[in-house]
């Protein structure tokens, strides 16, 4: 029998034999830590010393003849203190808990200890160079984001990074600001914005008629750091202010660092002026990590978490989590939280369970004319020439990845897939899907693409 | 059981002991306080399963025993008799409370039914503490702690003893206090150990060994002994980590303002008055530097603006603050002045004062 349920079972027979009050207050928070199956020993966590002392002395012979009644190899009983706060829910359950007087929320009042973002960079020191687990899939990024520090303005200006959802931009860049801070301390003024924030500022800056004050804002510094820019494209103030202020700063050899999820040539409403003002600098992607980068990811946050896993289930998560750090992440959040907080151990059927809670990607009821669409428009030919016969080379590879993604995300049946773009056999579109899996584990441009598109398409 | 004791010594006993008892618990005996007389002592014990105290009274014991009796009962019948001299005799569970001319009976409770206080075993971690210094340590700093379910590690007050250096610290998140302890004011064979200690502990502490000179702790993992004659409480300890608070504490302040203490107080309260929703009040120097401008305003009520003559070093600033947590920080200190340690509007600001060096006092202000 499971610790749980000998224990759940002894406090239901002891229940039985006590007044009510006595066992909310002395056994109600409880916990069978341990068995000693050699020795017959058993160890019975209690929240407090009173507790410990209190049923020590009171109720050890009901325990342990309800423990033997159950399993009679156990011969001794062992008391330790489980410190954890429901104390206070033990005791104070009677009257209402006092509302403790605290700050008013809704005051501006920003936090002594909490004050974890630096007011006049912005920047969150969470992110640095040393959290930051390098592996071959943005070694080039890394490499770059260092140099931009050992030589602000001029190397690598403007430094573009870019890559898919929570693979890491955001740290990296970030990293360079509070790397940039440490380094040279006040001498060089950083200033981190989330290009939203850059919109906000233009948008409030028109309204009031302020526009002298965000000039201000933005072209007094010396290391600007953007990220998400894809999100000014189509914002013609903003990216107009934005044109005027990248040229203030690149010409006087300020840094400027940006963050998008896409190349500057993949993001459709940019206007040519900038892209070409990007592509004058340094490109950089950050790709998928690896197995190995992976796991080496798991091990620093669990570091950072100060807690233990077994590296078996890290192996796992890391061969199960493929496509987004931050996932990973939330993975292990979750397996710590079971480990810790319910003492659960953590097999491979748990795991799954975990991962598939945590990685749930809720397709929003795709069909397979929105996949046909967004490949199309991705490739910039129309739905029509996919689903026709016509072989020209601009619609072979994305008809391909279409029947990739239709078997992808739908699991549609390889005969279908083949009636339904141009007619075909369902072997050309096995043939198809096997193509295009072996050649996105081989070229990273082709995956890319790939994860553009779904980005859409699950946007959409 | 029987004793005959003052009057006086009973109310100052029950009145100790009153503040652990726990008058709303589901476990009726915890609503009562234990008496034990013995060894020519009488002391009486209460808890709340979190914190527990005992406290010994003089008087004259005729037969030893003991009983649990109920608290208010017991404690409204002993402050309201006129007598200088009460009689208590317990037989049986009964409790009869006699003077001259006065009688009365309650029902008591087995003294076995009480909750067993938990004993110390080890005592490596041991600490002798001089009274003055650490009720007025644990005073000045235990203003900048609250209490808070989500965050129970700054629920408290944090001691550190290490190297020979002992601090107490507490903050709320908003603002912080910390004060060391003179070297005299600690004996002890320990090298380095932390603990945060309940807020309500720390409340109740303030409130015993008024007449201690010295007091002695002793520390074990989870729970904490303080103890002095005649006066002992054992509390749990608070599981967790304080937060590195010294990184908060601002370092070498561009900006001081240097101000008459007791004149700011007033300034700040005067303030307050018209201080929004808040709490918002702004200190002001401006290019004269002969004042420091302490002003508010409220849309609703009009404004105020106190000018108190103020040294001022370096530039012009305007600060904002929430008054409650200004002026706390204000009174826990005794120095005639008191020194502003300002960086910037964003930043804490750190107020100190020369007489005082061992005292700080920290306070987040309020985004303008």
């Amino acid at each position: 029998m499971e610790n749980k349920e000998l224990w759940e079972s002894v406090l239901g027979d002891i229940e039985l034999q006590i007044s009510r009050p006595n066992f909310l207050t002395w056994l109600k928070n409880s916990q069978l830590l341990n068995k000693n199956e050699r020795e017959g020993i058993v160890l019975v966590g209690l929240p407090n010393n009173f507790a410990k002392e209190w049923v020590k002395s009171r109720y050890h012979k009901l325990i342990l003849g309800s423990l033997r009644n159950i399993d009679g190899s156990i011969k001794n009983i062992d008391y330790a203190v489980v410190s954890q706060n429901p104390v206070h829910a033990v005791f104070s359950s009677g009257k209402k808990s006092k509302p403790q007087e605290s700050a008013p929320t809704e005051e501006p009042q920003p936090s002594l200890i909490e004050l974890k973002i630096d007011p006049r960079t912005n920047l969150n020191p969470r992110y640095t160079f040393a959290t930051f687990v390098v592996g071959s899939s943005n070694e080039l990024a890394y490499a770059a984001a260092q140099a931009v520090v050992k030589d602000v303005g001029k190397k690598y200006n403007p430094l573009f990074v870019y890559g898919g959802v929570g693979l890491g931009k955001t740290h990296l860049i970030q990293a360079i600001g509070n790397e940039i801070t440490a380094e040279y301390k006040n001498s060089i003024a950083t200033l981190y914005v989330s290009s939203e924030k850059f919109i906000n500022d233009v948008v409030w800056a028109v309204r009031n008629k302020r526009m002298e004050d965000v000039k201000k804002k933005y072209r007094d510094i010396d290391v600007l750091i953007i990220d998400d820019i894809q999100f000014i494209g189509g914002k013609t103030a903003t990216e107009q202010e934005f044109f005027y202020t990248f040229n203030t700063l690149y010409e006087n050899n300020k840094q400027i660092i940006i963050s998008s999820d896409r190349p500057p040539t993949a993001i459709p409403t940019l206007e040519e002026r900038l892209r070409s003002r990007f592509e004058g600098g340094m490109i950089v992607d950050v790709e998928y990590p690896d197995y190995e980068t992976r796991l080496a990811i798991l091990k620093t946050k669990l570091q950072e978490k100060n807690a233990f896993v077994d590296d078996h289930v890290l192996e796992q998560v890391a061969a199960k989590v493929q496509k987004n750090v931050r996932e990973l992440e939330g993975v292990l959040t979750k397996i710590v939280f079971y480990q810790q907080y319910k003492n659960e151990r953590i097999d491979i059927k748990k795991l799954d369970e975990i991962i598939g809670e945590a990685v749930q990607v809720t397709p929003k009821n795709i069909t397979a004319n929105d996949i046909i669409k967004a490949v199309a428009d991705f490739f910039e030919v129309s739905s029509n020439d996919l689903m026709n016969r016509g072989r020209k080379q601009e619609v072979v590879q994305p008809r391909q990845i279409a029947m990739f993604l239709l078997r992808d995300i739908l699991k549609l049946s390889y005969p279908h897939i083949g009636e339904r773009l141009g007619k075909r056999d369902h072997t050309t579109a096995i043939h198809a899907c096997e193509k295009i899996t072996k050649e996105c584990s081989q070229d990273h441009g082709l995956s890319q693409k790939i994860l553009l598109i779904k980005e859409r398409l699950y946007k959409m | 059981m029987k004793l005959i004791v003052l009057k006086t010594n009973l109310v100052d006993g029950l009145g100790i002991v009153e503040r652990a008892v726990n008058e709303s618990s589901n476990l009726p005996i915890l609503k009562n306080v234990l008496i034990k007389a013995g060894n020519g002592k009488i002391t009486f014990i209460a808890t709340n399963l979190e914190l527990a105290v005992e406290y010994s009274i003089p008087g004259k014991v005729l037969e030893e025993g003991g009983v649990a009796a109920p608290f208010s009962l017991l404690s409204a019948i002993i402050r309201n008799l006129a007598a200088e001299r009460i009689s208590i005799e317990e037989k049986n569970r009964k409790i009869v409370i006699t003077t001259d001319n006065y009688e009365a009976t309650l029902q008591g409770q087995d003294p076995k039914e009480f909750p067993i206080i938990p004993s110390v075993h080890d005592e490596t971690h041991r600490l002798v503490f001089n009274m003055g210094s650490f009720r007025e340590a644990l005073g000045n700093v235990v203003v900048a702690a609250q209490y808070s379910d989500i965050r129970p590690e700054i629920s408290g007050v944090y001691f550190e003893h290490s190297g020979g250096e002992t601090v107490f610290a507490a903050t709320d998140g908003f603002r912080l206090a910390e004060q060391k302890l003179d070297q005299g004011s600690v004996k002890t064979d320990v090298e380095k150990i932390s603990v945060i200690l309940p807020l309500k502990t720390a409340t109740e502490l303030l409130k015993m060994f008024k007449e201690q000179h010295e007091m002695t702790a002793i520390i074990e993992s989870n729970q904490i002994l303080l103890s002095a004659p005649n006066e002992k409480v054992i509390s749990r300890l608070i599981d967790g980590s304080f937060p590195d608070y010294r990184a908060v504490i601002p370092k070498n302040p561009p900006h001081e303002a240097v101000v008459e203490r007791q004149e700011l107080i007033n300034a700040v309260r005067l303030a307050s008055s018209f201080s929004g929703r808040a709490n918002d009040i702004t200190l002001r120097a401006g290019d004269n530097k002969k004042h420091l401008e302490v002003y508010a305003t409220d849309s609703a009520l009009g404004e105020s603006s106190y000018k108190v003559p103020a040294k001022l070093t370096g530039e012009k600033f305007s600060i904002v603050f929430n008054w409650r947590y200004l002026l706390e920080g204000l009174k826990i200190f005794s120095g005639a002045d008191i020194t502003l340690g300002i960086h910037s509007s964003e930043r804490p600001v750190l107020l100190h004062n020369q007489k005082e060096p061992h005292l700080i006092y920290v306070v987040m202000p309020i985004k303008g």
